[in-house]
């Protein structure tokens, strides 16, 4: 229960942490955009996403989020990374050209295409995962709630209730780590009572879990309770106008990340649209003047 | 002047089995009562009647001349607030200043007002340095304290604490009893009602009120309450450590009374 720590909230001080969560949330809108635009010529694609790929650990580096954990995540996706890559080998596809046999298994062939289709996705979600990561490092569960509860105020227009969402929200989050303590002493509890959640098969685990959600549920809405009371003695209405304490500011380093974000967003649609619809030349042409190998 | 008057009120959670049974009693401004009893003699369900969390049977409550009913709940909850037993359950904000400012957002305070108040009474329970902490980074007492600056921060004239020290150590239920103390000090005028199982913390109110199975036995000061041994053998209640240490010393021949305090019995002892 103690192992959560794919991007979790790190408390530093660095320039990400200081942006607007509004504005960290709309820009890993646009950074999520980036990451799936497709350029026709394969490596180009690949030439763009490597240098998006090198962008994101800059700012990885500058929100110190911590690369370890990053790896750690990885780690534990290594099984889809390996069913995707069969998927990609053996399921065939009229796309796949005939001359790009890279080798036959039992005479089945395998494209090089397939491969260079699998590196496409990997890297697109290793690049979801970096984005994802470096936003709910560098931002409060709470700050996100707010900046979510922004984006939904024009859903008041139709009577969507955000303020009550939002306060759904962070009361949910507010209760994590409670409930996690509660879990832990629990376990405790019940293990000192004889049951056992480490050993047997998976039936014997099964039951074990019972022992431990049934009193958790009890107790969750015991606290659920207690707490409306709480909030409702202290003048909560859900309907009622309130004023709020927490005040989301526009700064001058949010309009900064903005602009570098849009600069990128900007450069990769360019090359997008030049390459689909205007000249099919590929960079590593460009550049160096010779035709990749494929 | 009466600041809280309860008339033959009765409640049930369940038909025909009532917790609460015509049950009357009036509380001066400023004074600080104590309800004690046993577990399930219906002290926290009056509690919750009083801040109109639940409503009665029969009967009615006035809060400050206002007779409690759903239309002025809004009302009566501006004049009365309350500290409950679990320090977790009542934290509501994500950090303390949150949970702090929780009240004055719903009573609509403006955010430069706040901004001043919040700090100001976090100072007031000794939390000012803890303001941007996370619930899970406070003590119980810490937690509790914050949840009595939140029922400060709204200038109650009625201050409810559903045994508030119960779940708490010695330390952090010394600094709520401190912090009672000092409210009192400070603003003469607020009425307290303390509902306690430690019978050390009812003996320093102005007046104890005894329930039995919702019913209010009786109702006197703790000098008085202590004197009458026919009763507190008959509901099996404590003694303070105060009147223990009295009878013991009687005991060893050495005239002290009632009404005599530590001191005093400190200097009697001397001699």
């Amino acid at each position: 229960m103690n192992n959560l720590t794919f991007g979790r909230y790190s408390p530093f001080n660095t320039f990400t942490h200081k942006l607007d969560p509004r504005n960290k949330i709309f820009l890993m809108i646009v950074l999520f955009v980036c990451v799936f635009l497709k350029v026709t010529v394969w490596s180009s694609t690949l030439i763009i996403a490597g240098a998006l790929f090198l962008f994101m650990i800059c700012v990885m580096l500058i929100s110190k989020v911590s690369v370890l954990s990053l790896l750690k995540s990885l780690g534990a996706m290594w099984i889809l990374f390996l069913f995707l890559l069969i998927i990609y080998m053996f399921v065939p596809n009229p796309a796949y050209k005939a001359d790009h046999i890279a080798f036959t298994i039992n005479n089945y062939p395998v494209y090089y295409d397939a491969f260079i289709q699998w590196g496409y996705i990997v890297i697109r979600l290793v690049m979801m995962l970096m984005v994802t990561m470096i936003l709910t490092s560098t931002t409060k569960p709470m700050d996100l709630t707010y900046g979510l509860e922004w984006y939904l105020t024009p859903l008041k227009l139709v009577k969507f209730p955000s303020h009550i969402v939002a306060m759904t929200l962070s009361i949910a989050l507010r209760f994590i780590p409670t409930l996690i303590d509660e879990t832990n002493r629990i376990i405790k509890a019940q293990s000192s009572r004889g049951v056992d959640f480490n050993h047997g098969g998976i039936f014997k685990r099964f039951k074990a879990i019972f022992a431990l959600i049934i009193p958790l549920f009890v107790s969750a809405i015991t606290r659920s309770e207690e707490l409306s009371d709480a909030m409702e003695a202290r003048g909560y209405d859900p309907y009622a106008k309130r004023t709020r304490y927490r005040k989301l500011q526009f700064h001058l380093v949010d309009l900064l990340a903005l602009i570098i974000v849009l600069l990128v967003f900007g450069a990769i649609l360019f090359l997008v649209i030049y390459n689909n619809h205007v000249s099919q030349v590929d960079i590593i042409y460009w550049i160096s003047g010779v035709h990749p190998i494929i | 002047m009466k600041c809280v008057s309860i008339k033959n009120l009765t409640y049930a959670y369940i038909k025909d089995r009532p917790v609460i049974k015509d049950l009357s009693l009036d509380i001066e401004e400023g004074e600080y009562v104590s309800l004690v009893g046993h577990n399930g003699c219906g002290k926290s369900t009056l509690a919750k009647l009083l801040v109109g969390l639940l409503f009665a049977n029969q009967g009615s409550i006035e809060i400050c001349g206002l007779e409690l009913n759903s239309k002025n709940i809004n009302e009566i909850r501006k004049k009365v607030a309350i500290v409950f037993q679990n320090p977790d359950n009542q934290f509501i904000g994500a950090t303390v200043e949150d949970d702090i400012a929780f009240s004055l957002e719903n009573m609509c305070v403006p955010r430069e007002e706040m901004l001043t108040l919040v700090p100001e009474y976090a100072k007031k329970v000794g939390m000012e340095q803890f303001l941007t902490k996370e619930p899970g980074y406070l003590s119980g007492g810490q937690k509790q304290r914050v949840a009595v600056a939140d029922a400060l921060i709204r200038n109650p004239e009625i201050l409810i604490l559903d045994e508030a020290t119960s779940m708490l150590d010695p330390a952090g239920k010394q600094d709520i009893l401190n912090l009672v103390k000092k409210m009192r000090s400070e603003n003469p005028n607020l009425t307290i009602i303390s509902i306690t199982h430690d019978i050390n913390e009812a003996y320093d109110s102005d007046r104890i009120v005894l329930m039995h199975e919702g019913v209010n036995v009786l109702s006197c000061t703790p000098v008085e309450l202590f004197e009458k041994t026919d009763i507190i053998s008959k509901y099996n209640l404590d003694l303070p450590f105060v009147i223990e240490l009295k009878t013991k010393i009687k005991k060893l021949g050495i005239d002290v009374k009632e009404s005599d305090s530590l001191e005093t019995i400190g200097v009697k002892l001397c001699k």
